[in-house]
């Protein structure tokens, strides 16, 4: 790769050029810093006001560091928003969702990667459609349905419809990766004449637990930011999920500001730590995942 | 030989599509029958309380009569360029950027933090990220402090509370959040390249300009098509970065459909209204996809054979 920013050997080596490439490398370090600080901004922000005492924040810069760090803002934050149980409930809305898309997902792409069935090019494109139609075409039926199943206000009705959304998302990536599967192996499993259960659990699952595991923190992540359905079938704050009901704790959506900003601060973080520590832990992972499809 | 696979194949749809049944059939239902019911929805009127009446296509002719849904339209359509046109372009730079100059130099790790950092915007909830900007873009926010603090007053705007300068900053925290996901995918196909090409390119006395345009983008051909098509589909159907910052305003300048339709459901009165907005664009969106579906399939069968 290097080769790129080396003059290949038959230039003359000219001092005039060289100069221009050193000009060319410092612009394009000064391009990077610049774009990895306005990227960073935001958070910063966040990190320098969140640990500041109240008396601090009144007399320094919003982007100066602290200098009596403190976790006082964040445990008021944490008690003002209840946010225990706003953590509680996305924890289990976006974890059962999550779930329900990986079983959906595993057995559509067996059907389709592993068995070939008829029309699974048909099943592919249909799941596609559903992955890029906008949620508020479904958004009102759904709405409908979970009042006359009475589970209107229960995450349940957001777990199971999050769930099915992203299946469809689910069993294109995996479906793509069955389908690179050598044939032989499934063909071997079945002259042995093993059960397709036995067969998917100790052949396919194996096999495809990496391709799970990015799967499944992906939609975590997706499920955890998810705004439309938890907004539209939550009205109640304490059921709230975390992104949603730290939102409304700050204003209604719109120009509201936040009077107190060391505690907003605290809870801007409080509420990314959950996606952000994931996707730190699991960055290659999820870079994989986000390229299937692409090659 | 062939009758075994015969029977195997004969067999397959049966035992195999079963296991569609559960994942695949509960999809088609809900999806299908929700879009049904939206559809329908639109073709009534129905203030919420008293029972709807059918109304044929008179919903679709006052929407496309609609200033304000133009106009909206027209605002999605405006916005593939910050959300998918620039997001693409200069995504792609920065990977070859990165992928070229600062992990050959500096190595792995400091490549690992640049395509992180940018990645970022993509898992803080758009919630959060939304108030971040509010703070830093409201009338007495973290731009205007900084500027009053400077001595540079006279710089200072309403930033989000006119209209231009609204659109301006959504699209700059569109491309916020946008670039980190295709600078991700042009990343990961650039380490799919033969370095051979580039030695071979640059044996033939071709700079970094012209190794670039003949090597990568021609390589990244795939991952090009597929996040441009990708964030455009985003763009069309955009609705977090708006409702969490400028809510469609000041006075709908930086209204889209989505938010359109979100409003007229959300206020429960304007029900056939919001039906008819999200159908017309479901309509849109599923075709687009569709024929990218359509479009791979080809190119599927086309390197097969």
């Amino acid at each position: 790769m290097s080769t790129l920013w080396i003059p290949s050997a038959s230039t003359q080596p000219d001092v005039q050029r060289r100069k221009k490439k050193r000009l060319g490398s410092w612009l394009l370090v000064i391009f990077a810093v610049l774009t990895l600080i306005v990227w960073l901004f935001p958070l910063w922000m966040s990190v320098t006001s969140a640990f500041k005492t109240p008396e601090e924040i009144a007399t320094t810069s919003w982007t100066s560091l602290p200098t009596h760090w403190t976790l006082e803002n964040f445990t008021r934050f944490a008690h003002d928003s209840d946010f225990g149980r706003k953590l509680r409930n996305s924890i289990i809305i976006s974890g059962g969702a999550c779930i329900i898309s990986l079983i959906f997902s595993f057995l559509n792409a067996v059907a389709l990667g592993v068995g070939r069935v008829k029309r699974s090019r048909a099943v592919m494109t249909i799941c596609l459609i559903v992955f890029a139609i906008p949620q508020e075409a479904i958004v009102y039926p759904t709405y409908k349905v979970a009042k006359i199943l009475n589970v209107y206000g229960n995450p349940i009705a957001v777990i199971v419809i999050l769930g099915i959304i992203y299946s469809a998302f689910g069993t294109l990536l995996l479906g793509e990766v069955m389908r690179a599967f050598p044939r032989e192996l499934i063909d071997a499993a079945f002259v042995d004449g093993v059960s397709m259960r036995h067969m998917m659990r100790h052949v396919v699952y194996p096999i495809v637990k990496p391709s799970l595991k990015t799967l499944g923190i992906m939609i975590f992540i997706w499920d955890w930011n998810e705004y439309m359905m938890p907004l539209i079938l939550l009205p109640n704050n304490d059921t709230q999920t975390v992104p949603i009901a730290i939102a409304s704790t700050f204003s209604q959506p719109g120009f509201g500001v936040v009077p107190d900003i060391a505690w907003g601060a605290a809870g801007a973080l409080l509420s990314s730590a959950p996606t952000v520590l994931l996707f730190l832990l699991f960055q290659r992972v999820i870079a994989r995942g986000i390229t299937v499809g692409t090659d | 030989m062939t009758s075994r696979s015969r029977t195997r194949s004969s067999n397959t749809w049966n035992r195999y599509g079963l296991l569609l049944i559960p994942g695949f059939g509960t999809l088609v239902v809900t999806m299908g029958g929700a879009l049904f019911w939206n559809a329908n929805i639109s073709f009534n009127r129905w203030a919420g309380y008293e029972n709807p009446v059918w109304v044929g296509l008179r919903n679709y002719r006052f929407l496309f009569r609609n200033e304000d849904f133009r106009t909206a339209v027209l605002h999605a359509v405006y916005f593939v360029i910050p959300f998918a046109v620039i997001p693409t372009i200069l995504g792609l730079f920065i990977a070859a950027v990165i992928a070229n100059y600062f992990i050959p130099r500096f190595g792995q790790g400091l490549g690992a933090f640049m395509r992180s950092t940018l990645y970022l915007p993509q898992v803080v909830p758009v919630a959060i990220s939304g108030l971040l900007w509010l703070a830093i873009l409201s009338n007495d926010g973290v731009l205007n402090m900084a500027l009053n603090a400077s001595g540079h007053i006279s710089l200072a705007r309403e930033w989000l509370t006119t209209g231009r300068s609204a659109q301006v900053w959504l699209s700059i925290i569109m491309v916020w959040l946008q670039l980190g996901y295709t600078t991700m995918i042009f990343l990961a196909g650039m380490s799919r390249i033969d370095p051979r090409l580039y030695e071979a390119a640059s044996l033939d006395g071709a700079n970094w300009w012209q190794q670039f345009k003949a090597v990568t983008i021609g390589q990244l051909r795939p991952e090009l098509f597929v996040v441009f098509i990708v964030t455009t589909i985003g763009a069309l159907k955009v609705f977090a970065p708006v409702y969490w910052t400028t809510q469609g305003g000041p006075l709908g300048s930086t209204n889209v459909p989505s938010l359109y339709s979100f409003h007229a459901f959300y206020g429960g009165d304007q029900v056939p209204f919001g039906a008819t907005v999200s159908t017309v664009f479901a309509f849109i969106v599923g075709t687009l996809a569709y024929l990218i579906a359509r479009l791979r399939d080809r190119s599927d069968s086309e390197s097969q054979s």
